[in-house]
């Protein structure tokens, strides 16, 4: 039984409302049971960044069903296509059970003991034998915060190594960093309520649609409500809500920077901020007068290809309302100049004083379900609860906290970013790298030289997972593990949510949560604290939570005041949630203080266009003291050009239907069916041009390698070619459709988020196909509704249209 | 933290207000010289940091802001343009004599990147005092276009110095503190395209460049049938294989002061009277009329060398053999002549592959020179 098919039906029903205040979004209950449920268990979903609160149905120990939460603050009992059949993926018969060990090159059954046991052998063997760093950590964004903190003190106070990271690091590094560089700290200063009062979006690189589809519906439920608010989208791609978009901006690839430099640009011309808001909350703003200088609006549309009529549309929508919420995706992150970039929108914000308050703020969104949680517990390139491993004193606070000696702490140099663990293990320093629950084969930039790395003979690679990835088969020890639904702990989402995922059925034959296996291994590698007591003082998550909430007790993302019986009781609450705020808070900075502050800041700063750090002697120079951040960039030009020999532009980036590299959505009938494989996104006239045709196979070459996909011929960019990264060869071996063999081993300077969006490529058609064109459904039903509930009103006709470039 | 708030009362849009007060000659003269140590500062630093790129190219983190950075120091010397034309330049040896200094040897791993950035710091702190010094001049000189440039030069190259400290606070522990196995750091640290010029080491591109070298003149020579390889030639070779970068092989140098060698050796067996003295190789004697023409010979040679800016130290090899007596007529004189025009015009070739680096951005544009297409196929792929 289902509420609706929302296979073709992504965003369901509308419930439009006139927005008259945050949280006014009326509630509609989404479920999919294949059986009656014997019993429900409250949980949340974990299949993108928006969080939303749903209960499990359980039978005979089976996972049957879910249904949205109607009293979450996040969805109002609405769930996604993801969320509505990923479920299903927990009972599938390739699930690992049992240790796998490499043996003659064939990974082989074992047992928990033995695999253990060749793991500590060697964390000890190369920590006596090449010291700390040896030893590498990569993790995921959708383990829980009970397993991501008690992985910090595995690795920073028990090992002692600073190469940990997580996949994070592709998907939203940028999102921390560029909060982090403008207002002192990581964390999202607004609330999704904040869409439900707004007068205008800006969504910048995001495909809210696609990514996270209960997001958008509460977006749609606005736009199709009494007094809409105004929607400005940049996105090369002719996306849904490109298409309901007031103005659509489709910037050449690599000019997001010179985009928003130029509508800054024109918001200072055109005196459209607030003095007083820039005079006591902020400093820095002549910097940016100085980098938007040479963008006036013709020269940004010569740069980025956008007629000036739709940058002066766009402008003056950001410049004139009264209130704004933006977000920023993948098109921002995985493009050049990520963080300088993100940073500009924050500037938008701070120079229209439009931040802390209902109806205005920043997203810097997150991509994965938990990726806020790796950031706040130091696994992702930051140090434990955004405090900064530059500041003595705060290396000393959590020393404290771990009762561990401060030196044992390896913060002599930044956390090590994602890439460059990679490189560190293929120059053989690293020679452990411990993988937990994703997949770089597929994920990361450039794979083939990926899956050289993982290959070494001198280097361990030990991979946890559910399944026999991409990785894990390329992996040394293979350790089976628990997932959602069969573990408990917490997540948060990108507005600062924090959700508690109950255990509701028991995991798989021997498969155990991270979480237990982290603790097996400090108990077996004896980590002690300065007392000699043992380092880690839990055996479950909910003891895991406890020590938490002591570490971020009094930091910006404070936990102190929450409870696992408090979050089964309120189903959800953001944090800061301590004695001040018991029932958490919905908006940070509604002061205009912001935590720059030198005692509070968790980095002393960036050259946002050089990645140069500084120190803290020159922050304490000009210690802000509260005010944000106004930082400008210049704008650096592509380094790989398209030329003759490659000469169209790869931008690669997700499908509705699938998460990350389908792990769990391809094994889910309904959701592969819906996207069953690669497809290359190609402009009508370049395809022509080619001689290719809808549903041609076609090889798309780069310098790095090669991938194939059915084409689909689209409005996209001309010049632009897309392709989703999901596809690797888990279920069909030897498959060359990853478009990350194609991606530039780039990545920001300053977040170090690799470049996924910006590649140059040639294509060629390798097979005709049967003429059909690979239909991506959420289009189909965007385009198939022209009237009705996704009507697009003549008022709201979008300034501009292609003829006009 | 950038902000470099605008001047009082001048708007940042304004155009430079390039100073209007007439300079007098001595003063120009002054300014010429540190223009022109400044603008052969920051070339080399440019090159410096396209060549640290290239070396480790498989480390995105250098690779990546290296180039940007070169491109800066790029924009930077056009900032001089105004400059130039008002002070004149005069070109230095200093920053060339640095950079011969500088980025050499076998640099691979972490180790290497570390003793790159070591040297890229040397280079971006020759280029950040001329900087200082020609901004407190304009200052003085009232000169509102330099003092802008120079502010603007001063922020670029801050922003390098911060770069490559920041870069060394990353690799310096993992550089010193881990023992890497030798040979997956060196795989790791060899650049992606392996055909790539600047990939080469010292030890081995300095006895193929050389080699090349006289390979080539003594096959032109064999070839016309003329004796146009001469011993003077030999250290003409290794200089130009083994110190591309040194001042002291530019084909002014080469070709002007194995010349300013001949003439000095004529002239000193002319004022030693020696010139009915017995050849010493020949005769294996030794008179002093040769031992005086030597010394006249050498003395000249380097005040030549140094009159008209074209030290070479092989010149005395040529010198050399002309007061010795191994070299007497004028066909003599002609073939050495026809033998370093060969070598001088090689030697600028080798040293224009070995030293030239083009940013990416150079390298992708429309139209490229000869050599530039030379170099691009050099470095694709």
């Amino acid at each position: 039984m289902e509420s609706r098919d929302s296979i073709t039906d992504v965003w369901g029903p509308r419930t439009p409302h006139p927005g008259s205040e945050p949280g006014a979004w009326p509630a509609r209950q989404d479920l999919r049971v294949l059986e009656e449920p014997a019993e429900w268990v409250q949980s949340v979903c974990l299949l993108c960044s928006t969080g939303c609160g749903l209960d499990v149905g359980v039978r005979d120990g089976r996972i049957v069903g879910v249904r949205g939460r109607v009293d979450d603050r996040v969805n109002h009992g609405r769930l996604g296509p993801k969320g509505l059949h990923g479920w299903e993926a927990n009972s599938t018969a390739d699930r690992l059970t049992v240790p796998l060990i490499r043996r003659g090159g064939q990974l082989v059954e074992s047992t928990w003991d033995e695999a253990m046991a060749l793991i500590v052998d060697r964390s000890k063997e190369l920590k006596e034998k090449y010291g700390r760093g040896s030893i590498g950590f990569y993790n995921s964004g959708q383990l829980f915060l009970e397993e991501y903190y008690t992985l910090a003190l595995v690795s920073e106070a028990g090992i002692g190594t600073s190469h940990v990271d997580g996949n994070t690091r592709l998907c939203t590094a940028t999102a921390a960093v560029s909060l982090i560089e403008s207002f002192g700290t990581d964390g999202q200063p607004g609330s999704y309520t904040d869409f439900d009062v707004t007068d205008a979006i800006f969504l910048v690189g995001h495909n809210m649609a696609s990514t996270q589809t209960v997001l958008w519906a509460r977006v749609l439920d606005r736009l199709e409500g009494p007094n809409p608010p105004k929607l400005v989208v940049v996105d090369p791609r002719a996306t849904v809500p490109a298409r309901r978009a007031d103005v659509h901006l489709a910037p050449k690839p690599g000019t997001n920077l010179p985009l928003m430099n130029g509508l800054l640009h024109q918001l200072l011309e055109k005196g459209w901020i607030d003095s007083g808001y820039i005079q006591a909350h902020t400093t820095g703003v002549a910097d940016l007068t100085r980098t938007t200088d040479p963008w006036p609006l013709e020269r940004t549309s010569s740069v980025t290809g956008i007629p000036v009529a739709r940058l002066e549309a766009a402008a003056e929508i950001l410049g004139t309302s009264p209130t704004l919420v933006s977000t920023c995706l993948q098109g921002v992150y995985q493009s050049l100049q990520a963080t300088a970039s993100a940073v500009q929108v924050n500037n938008l914000h701070l120079l229209r004083g439009l931040i802390g308050k209902p109806g205005s703020t920043v997203f810097q969104m997150n991509g994965q379900p938990t990726a806020q949680n790796t950031r706040e517990c130091g696994v992702n390139g930051e140090f434990i609860a955004f405090r900064n491993w530059n500041n003595p004193d705060h290396v000393a606070d959590t020393a404290k906290v771990w009762n561990v000696e401060p030196s044992t702490l390896p913060t002599w140099t930044p956390p090590t970013d994602a890439m460059s663990i990679f490189r560190y293990a293929e120059a053989g320093a690293i020679r452990m790298l411990w993988i937990m629950g994703t997949n770089p084969s597929v994920s990361l930039p450039e794979v083939e030289r990926i899956n050289r790395i993982l290959e070494r003979d001198e280097l361990l690679t030990v991979v946890s997972d559910a399944w026999l990835t991409e990785t894990a088969r390329r992996a040394d020890v293979v350790l089976p593990a628990a997932i959602w639904g069969e573990k408990t702990g917490c997540t948060t989402n990108a507005d600062r949510t924090v959700h508690l995922s109950q255990k509701a059925i028991a995991p798989p034959g021997q498969a155990r949560s991270d979480l237990d296996i982290l603790l097996d291994y400090a108990e077996r590698m004896g980590f002690k604290d300065k007392d000699g007591q043992p380092l880690i003082k839990w055996t479950d998550a909910e003891g895991a939570f406890e020590g938490w909430k002591a570490c971020s007790k009094g930091r910006p993302c404070d936990y102190s005041g929450m409870s696992y019986a408090k979050l089964r009781e309120r189903g959800a609450i953001q944090w800061p949630c301590n004695d001040e705020h018991p029932d958490g808070k919905e908006r940070q900075y509604e002061d205009g203080v912001f935590n720059t502050a030198k005692e509070t800041c968790e980095t002393y700063g960036h050259d946002i266009v050089t990645g140069a750090a500084f120190e803290a002697n020159e922050y304490a120079a000009m210690d802000p003291k509260g005010k944000a951040f106004i930082k400008g960039a210049e704008w650096v030009p592509p380094p790989e050009q398209p030329d003759d020999s490659y000469p169209l532009f790869l931008s690669t980036g997700r499908v509705t239907y699938h998460f990350h590299s389908r792990t769990k959505t391809g094994r889910v009938a309904a959701l592969q069916a819906a996207a069953p494989e690669a497809i290359v996104e190609l402009h009508t006239d370049d395809a022509r041009a080619l001689g290719v045709a809808d549903g041609d196979l076609v090889t798309v070459r780069s310098r790095r390698g090669e991938a194939q996909g059915k084409a689909r011929l689209t409005g996209i960019e001309p010049g632009v070619v897309f392709m989703p990264f999901h596809y690797g060869d888990w279920d069909e071996p030897g498959r060359k459709s990853a478009a990350n063999r194609l991606t530039i081993s780039g990545w920001d300077p300053v977040s170090k988020q690799p470049f996924f969006k910006y590649a140059a490529v040639r294509v060629e058609r390798a097979a005709s196909g049967d003429g059909r064109r690979p239909e991506d459904p959420e289009q189909v039903q965007a385009d198939d509704r022209p009237s009705g509930s996704h009507r697009r009103g003549p008022e709201r006709e979008p300034v501009g249209t292609r003829s006009d470039r | 933290m950038t902000v470099r708030p605008t001047p009082p009362g001048r708007d940042p849009a304004d155009p430079p207000l390039w100073a209007s007060k007439p300079v007098p000659p001595t003063v120009k003269d002054q300014v010429a010289g540190f223009v022109g140590t400044l603008k052969g500062s920051l070339e080399v630093l440019s090159d410096a940091l396209i060549l640290v790129a290239e070396r480790h190219e498989k480390n995105y983190e250098i690779n990546g802001t290296a180039t940007v950075l070169a491109g800066w120091m790029r924009q930077d010397i056009e900032r001089l343009a105004p400059a130039i034309e008002r002070y004149g330049i005069a070109e230095g040896d200093q920053p060339r004599k640095l950079r011969a200094a500088v980025l050499g040897g076998v640099r691979g791993g972490l180790a290497g990147l570390l003793a790159d950035l070591t040297d890229l710091s040397v280079l971006a702190e020759q280029v950040d005092m001329s900087w200082t010094i020609l901004f407190q001049g304009a200052k003085e000189l009232e000169d509102d276009g330099l003092l802008a440039a120079a502010r603007e030069g001063r922020n670029h190259t801050e922003r390098v110095v911060r770069w490559v400290r920041t870069q060394i606070d990353h690799t310096a522990p993992e550089a010193l503190a881990v023992g890497a196995d030798a040979d997956s750091s060196a795989v790791a640290s060899m650049p992606k395209g392996l055909d790539r010029v600047s990939a080469i080491p010292d030890p081995i591109w300095g006895p193929l460049a050389s080699a090349f070298l006289i390979l080539v003149t003594g096959v032109v020579a064999l070839l016309a049938g003329r004796p146009w390889l001469l011993p003077s030639l030999g250290p003409s070779a290794v200089l130009a294989g083994e110190m591309p970068a040194h001042p002291v092989t530019r084909t002014w140098n080469m070709t002007v002061g194995h010349v300013g060698g001949l003439i000095a050796g004529f002239v000193g067996v002319l004022l030693a009277g020696a010139m009915n003295d017995p050849i010493v190789l020949v005769d294996h004697v030794l008179t002093p009329g040769r031992v005086l023409a030597s010394v006249i010979a050498i003395a000249l040679t380097v005040l030549a060398g140094a009159v008209l800016r074209a030290s070479h130290p092989p010149a005395a090899a040529t010198t050399l053999l002309v007061s010795l007596g191994s070299l007497r007529t004028a066909t003599d004189a002609a073939n050495l002549l026809i033998g370093v025009l060969v070598l001088a015009i090689l030697a600028a070739l080798v040293r224009e592959v070995r030293m030239h680096r083009v940013t990416p951005a150079e390298r992708m544009a429309p139209r490229d020179s000869l050599v530039r297409r030379f170099l691009r196929r050099e470095s694709a792929g």
